[in-house]
């Protein structure tokens, strides 16, 4: 009926008046349910026109008579053409009113007129705005929700028929996906239906007895999922889908042939959604038509969208135009918290899928092992709930600004058969992350161990040079960070000596997965007592906790069923060794969204955890009675299939911790920035940075830069490769890349963790894939002194604030320290604007050979840099090096020099010379670019600051790169020359 | 009580340096903990026993764990009631026995102390310990006695775990409480009662391959309801002494 409706507003739209009338009272028996839907009305109708001429047979001997005027027409409309339907609608007046009783139809009539105007704004304005609408509905307006959801429920106790068929339709309106919702429809028709689906719930449950939703499981595990029928939030999907069951049941007693409905339907879909696809756009249309004279009735249509606003589906677009128009092209901006604190923003189209930003984000982070996270989103009520990646994002999400939060989902049991470092990394923020807020207790001695472990990784081996005072204050550390906490944690620090970054998050996962509340999701509930009690899902079950104790557990095999009804819980035990009976055990939840959203985290882990394989979706309505949501992604056993079949250099693991790097021990000085990456890590990150890349408009600057990425040999990301290619990158463009990650404490990295192989061999920057590793042998060369941290642009301003403090304490001791060696030619160079190739030994080719000598100190840039910026380049490392001269001996073989250019500019203070070369090697492109910057001053206070603010604004030109190294060369004046 | 006192100190400190346990081991490190104080890793809950006469004796015993230098916590809360004897630690996580000596909030005290591990409650039988008839007979083995409650207490534990654990089932409740130790950090012995007290049950113990059995007559104490683990409190600790 509601899909009558719709298609007659289309007709009334060409101009038949009379028939528009009469569709209204057509309208009437099903329009009123749907008043604010009139779009998807208009959509849905194709589907339901085609599902239902199908059905037609059975239906007509089985309905009753008023249902069959409409099944005719509604048969007609199939065919499309307006006309027919305005026929129809007219049949249905008609027929309609024969079955009900006077009073009924009465009802009936002033629901459809008021339900016309809101439905059917334009075709009302145009036609008849006196006759039937005109009057009824502004009157009726006001009452509309009540008349309605009158009408609607007397229609639907008195005629089971009717209802079906209603349901029906509406069922498949959802299904198209249609995003306005009806609220008052849901609300209506529940009372009703949730009375029967009680009745029907015992049978239903009997039916599960009988083994009708078996699943494979790992073990002997059956659970039934069972969603609440009265769902108001939920996508109608879901909850009617239920009710229908429900009332199929009672109603057609010939279970088959429904099924075989069940079937067509859902054959038809896609066509169905097209279909409703063109009467959306037809609608679009028509929206622009409305002309001045149309007020009342426009008003009303907005009245009506304002209620579709409300329901959540498109809350941006004021009018039916811009809805129209948001249909097609809109694209909503996301942003995302990540776990090392910085955030991620792109661009989603709207109608994405949860999936879609999903695999954005997780491209962006890297990381292969994605089944163990989620995107989180906070309601109004700012409870957490997961973003479903199979359902549209907006339908999921209320108010425009998407923000989410990128999480761990499901905490592996064993994180040491995670296959990559990074997917530990990002689970150890997870981890400090609820350390730190007290998600995850765990007592002193626990915490400084965890704590020491964090220092380990992210400062690397303690030295007493380099580890002066507290420096894990500057570490979040605990929930109550305590002075005495931070002693024991440094403490232990020391005597984590020689484990990588990657070791200490090996062996801070180790012990924290032991603690108890590890993984555990906790809900807040009442038993059945009232007492306040928590519900923890984890992976292993269902735990009960009272205060901190713990009073209960349901193992996952133990557990038959889960359900749940508005507010409450239910989970159904096995009958076990003692008790023969099964026995279900309610919990009240403080709602039915938290009652949902912990049904739903359980599904999620009991399928993740326990099954082979997702269960599929249940196709047949009549079968399974419960929700149609199921757990997409894939389980445990999936991930670590598919993750053995990970064949990727280990991925660059961006540190982003803030590091309190004293001192820097450099003997000689050479000042110069060298800027390298390689082109298609450039590119790569360029993409990523689309989004973001208005925050970082730098790369314009470099304009060199964009040529060099023209020509990028390196493809980028496919398949595995992916995160290959970026590793790749990472390595050529700047060996210190790596280093940063894994190895901080650089200076003996034997290269075991991922990037292993690294051995200071340039020859590495040949082999593009395995090249990588070596590259990172890169890291080795640098000493991470003193990090100086350029910041991505991201970063806060705080943490720039920190950097260049740090930066400049750095520079200090640079000052101090290196003066003595060698004063250097800098200025004379970089002044003159080294061209073509700059004094070599320096700039790039020194770099990465150089490792003895240099002391690059590579901040990690703190995850704020690296994470803000894209991938590969996302880190921008700022090495401090200072290179003995000989390093630059090494290098004497030139890489094949493809482009050079200089480019010189100049400031008050500082003179900058940029030189961009391309140089292929090995096959291997890569791009280097190298900053002179002159700083000329009086004082050092005078070039301490300059240099912190050259580095940086060098970094913000260049935001697809990392500085692999910053030589600081300062002269009083002399020139020097390499 | 001073008796009992003394003898719990005999064992600590023999004890104790015998027992060197590796830290990332996780077996039963800590713990058998009596009625007085909790001892897990380097910290020490001392408890608030139920009977008034008793709370003296914890100040007795405090001098004694300052020495061996842990972390003292003590229970303040007026309305906590916990003793030792209804602290079971497994090595993985606690159990504890909610009876006429122990309450709710002196398990959530527990809890408190103890972040690190599960702390499940076991209802309780009235005046009786939970240990009065299990105890841990090494790393993941439950030693239960085969009494109607001991029965369903080791229901409760099992469903309240995420682990699993062997159990020995031995006749004599009381027998169920023994003492493990690991003299030099390796192999495994057993303290438990002596064949006169509880012949059978001597018998399920001796199934166990790889322990040495080390009977100990405990008739005087056996006369005042006292069990071997009673007498003692296990720190796992290396004195300095």
């Amino acid at each position: 009926m509601t899909s009558e409706i719709t298609e007659k507003d289309k007709v009334i739209q060409d101009g038949s008046n009379a028939e528009g009338t009469v569709v209204k009272d057509a309208d009437t028996s099903e329009s009123k349910a749907s008043p604010g839907t009139l779009t998807e009305t208009g959509r849905s109708t194709g589907t339901t026109g085609r599902g239902l001429s199908r059905l037609l047979p059975s239906w007509m001997r089985r309905s009753k008579h008023s249902s069959k005027p409409e099944t005719v027409p509604l048969t007609k409309e199939q065919p499309g053409s307006t006309e027919d339907v305005a026929e129809d609608a007219v049949l249905l007046k008609t027929d309609g009113p024969d079955d009900v009783s006077a009073g009924e139809k009465a009802e009936k009539e002033k629901c459809a007129r008021v339900d016309l105007p809101g439905a059917a704004p334009v075709k009302s304005k145009v036609e008849e705005p006196p006759t039937m609408g005109g009057e009824g509905s502004e009157q009726d307006s006001k009452d509309t929700e009540k008349t309605a959801s009158h009408s609607s429920e007397t229609r639907i106790q008195k005629r089971g028929s009717w209802r079906e068929y209603k349901l029906w339709g509406r069922k498949t309106k959802e299904k198209d996906k249609e995003k306005n919702e009806d609220k008052e429809e849901t609300t209506e028709e529940k009372p009703a239906l949730e009375a029967k689906m009680d009745v029907q719930e015992v049978g239903k449950e009997e039916k599960r007895a009988q083994g009708l939703d078996l699943r494979k499981l790992i073990d002997d595990d059956l659970i039934e999922i069972i969603d609440d029928v009265s769902d108001s939030e939920e996508k109608p999907g879901e909850q009617e889908r239920d009710e229908d069951k429900g009332i199929k049941d009672q109603v057609n007693p010939t279970g088959e042939k429904e099924a075989s409905e069940h079937a067509k339907e859902e054959t038809e879909q896609p066509a169905e959604k097209e279909q409703a696809g063109d009467a959306t756009s037809g609608q679009g249309v028509e929206a622009r038509e409305p002309t001045p004279a149309e007020t009342p009735k426009g008003k009303q249509d907005e009245g009506s969208t304002a209620e579709q606003k409300k329901e959540g589906k498109e809350k941006q677009m004021p009018g039916r135009v811009a809805r129209s128009v948001s249909r097609r092209s809109r694209h909503v901006s996301c942003k995302v918290a990540l776990l090392d604190g910085t955030s991620f923003e792109c661009l989603l189209e709207k109608n994405a899928c949860g999936q879609a930003l999903f695999d954005l984000v997780c491209q962006h982070v890297n990381i292969l092992e994605k089944d163990y996270f989620g995107l989180l989103h906070k309601d109004e009520a700012g409870h957490k709930n997961w973003l479903d990646p199979a359902k549209e994002v907006k339908k999921q999400l209320l108010n425009p600004p998407w923000l989410f939060s990128f999480n761990v989902k499901f905490y592996p049991l064993d994180p040491a058969q995670l296959t990559e470092n990074l997917t530990r990394y990002l689970l150890c923020l997870q981890l400090r992350d609820d350390v730190t807020r007290g998600r995850l207790p765990c007592s002193f001695v626990t915490l400084a161990l965890l704590a020491s472990y964090t220092l380990q990784a992210e400062l690397g081996d303690w030295s007493p040079q380099e580890f002066e005072g507290n420096y894990a204050t500057a570490f979040r550390l605990a929930p109550n960070q305590t002075h005495e906490l931070e002693e024991r944690a440094m403490e232990l620090h020391r005597t984590h000596r020689g484990q990588k970054p990657a070791e200490a998050d090996f062996h801070f996962l180790e012990n924290a997965k032991k603690l108890s509340m590890y993984g555990v999701d906790l809900h807040h509930a009442k038993d059945s007592e009232g007492t306040d009690i928590m519900l923890g899902v984890c992976a292993n079950g269902l735990l009960v906790y009272r205060d901190r104790l713990r009073i209960n557990r349901f193992a996952w095999p133990k557990i038959l069923k889960i359900s749940y009804r508005r507010s409450h819980f239910y989970i159904k035990i096995r009958p076990g060794e003692f008790e023969h009976v099964e026995s279900t055990i309610g919990f009240k939840l403080p709602s039915h969204r938290a009652a949902k959203r912990l049904w739903k985290v359980c599904v999620e882990h009991h399928t993740f955890f326990r099954m082979v394989e997702p269960e599929k979706i249940p196709r047949g309505r009549l079968l399974s009675l419960g929700s149609r949501f199921r757990f997409s992604g894939r389980t445990q056993a999936q991930t670590r299939e598919a993750s053995a079949r990970i064949d990727r250099p280990a991925p660059l693991v961006r540190r982003a911790s803030a590091r309190v790097q004293p001192s820097m021990a450099g003997s000689t000085v050479r000042t110069y920035t060298a800027m390298s990456s390689d082109g298609g890590a450039a590119t790569a990150s360029r993409a990523f940075n689309t989004a973001r890349a208005a925050q970082a408009p730098a790369m314009p600057t470099s304009d060199g830069e964009d040529d060099v990425f023209l020509t990028p040999p390196l493809p980028r990301r496919s398949g595995p490769g992916e995160g290959k290619a970026t590793s790749e990158d990472q390595p050529k463009g700047v060996l210190f890349y790596t280093s940063g990650e894994q190895d901080d404490r650089a200076e003996t990295d034997s290269s075991k963790t991922d990037s292993s192989s690294s051995d200071s061999e340039s020859g590495a920057e040949h082999e593009p894939p395995r090249v990588q590793m070596r590259n990172i042998e890169g890291e080795n060369i640098y000493i991470r002194h003193s990090k100086l941290m350029l910041e991505g642009l991201d970063k806060t301003d705080e943490d720039m604030a920190r950097r260049k403090d740090s930066l400049s304490q750095l520079k200090r001791s640079f000052m101090e320290d290196t003066l003595p060696p060698r004063p250097n030619e800098w200025d004379k160079r970089l002044s003159v604007g080294s061209p073509g190739r700059p004094s070599p030994r320096i700039s790039m080719h020194g770099s990465p050979l150089q490792s003895p000598l240099n002391f690059s100190f590579r901040e990690a840039p703190e995850g704020a840099g690296q994470s803000g910026n894209g991938e590969a380049m996302t880190t921008e490392a700022l090495t401090v090096t200072y290179q003995a001269p000989q390093a630059d001996s090494e290098d004497g073989e030139p890489d094949v020099l493809m482009s050079a250019q200089t480019i010189t500019s100049e400031s008050v203070s500082s003179t900058t010379t940029t030189h961009i070369t391309k140089t292929v090697k090995g096959g291997f492109s890569e791009t280097r670019i190298q900053k002179k910057i002159v700083i000329s001053g009086d004082s050092d206070t005078d070039h301490d600051q300059a240099l912190v603010q050259a580095l940086h604004e060098a970094t913000v030109q260049h935001p697809g790169m990392a500085i692999t190294r910053v030589v600081v060369h300062k002269e009083t004046d002399v020139p020097a020359s390499d | 009580m001073n008796n009992q006192l003394a003898l719990a100190l005999t064992f600590v400190k023999p004890a104790v340096p015998h027992q060197p346990v590796p830290a990332d081991d996780s077996f039963p490190d800590s713990v058998f903990v009596e009625d007085l104080a909790v001892v897990c890793g380097d910290t020490v809950l001392v408890t608030r026993p139920s009977a008034l006469s008793r709370r003296g004796e914890v100040s007795a015993i405090l001098p004694v764990l300052e020495e061996l230098k842990l972390r003292i916590v003590e229970m303040k809360d007026e309305t906590a009631m916990l003793e030792g004897g209804d602290v079971l630690f497994t090595g993985r996580e606690f159990f504890v026995g909610l009876s006429q000596r122990t309450n709710q909030r002196g398990a959530e005290i527990l809890a408190d102390t103890f972040k690190d591990f599960a702390v499940s409650t076991v209802p309780g039988n009235g005046s009786l310990h939970l240990k009065s008839f299990c105890s841990m007979g090494g790393p993941d083995l439950l030693v239960i006695g085969s009494s109607e409650h001991a029965q369903k207490a080791l229901r409760t534990m099992q469903q309240l775990t995420d682990h699993h654990y062997d159990k020995l089932t031995v006749p004599d409740d009381c027998a169920a409480n023994c003492l493990f130790v690991r003299p030099g950090g390796k192999g495994h012995a057993l303290v438990l009662r002596s064949a006169e007290d509880y012949p059978e049950s001597i018998k399920a113990f001796e199934k166990l391959k790889d322990y040495t059995l080390i009977p100990t007559s405990m008739s005087e104490l056996n006369k005042v309801n006292g069990m071997l683990t009673c007498c003692s409190i296990l720190v796992n600790r290396k004195l300095d002494v």
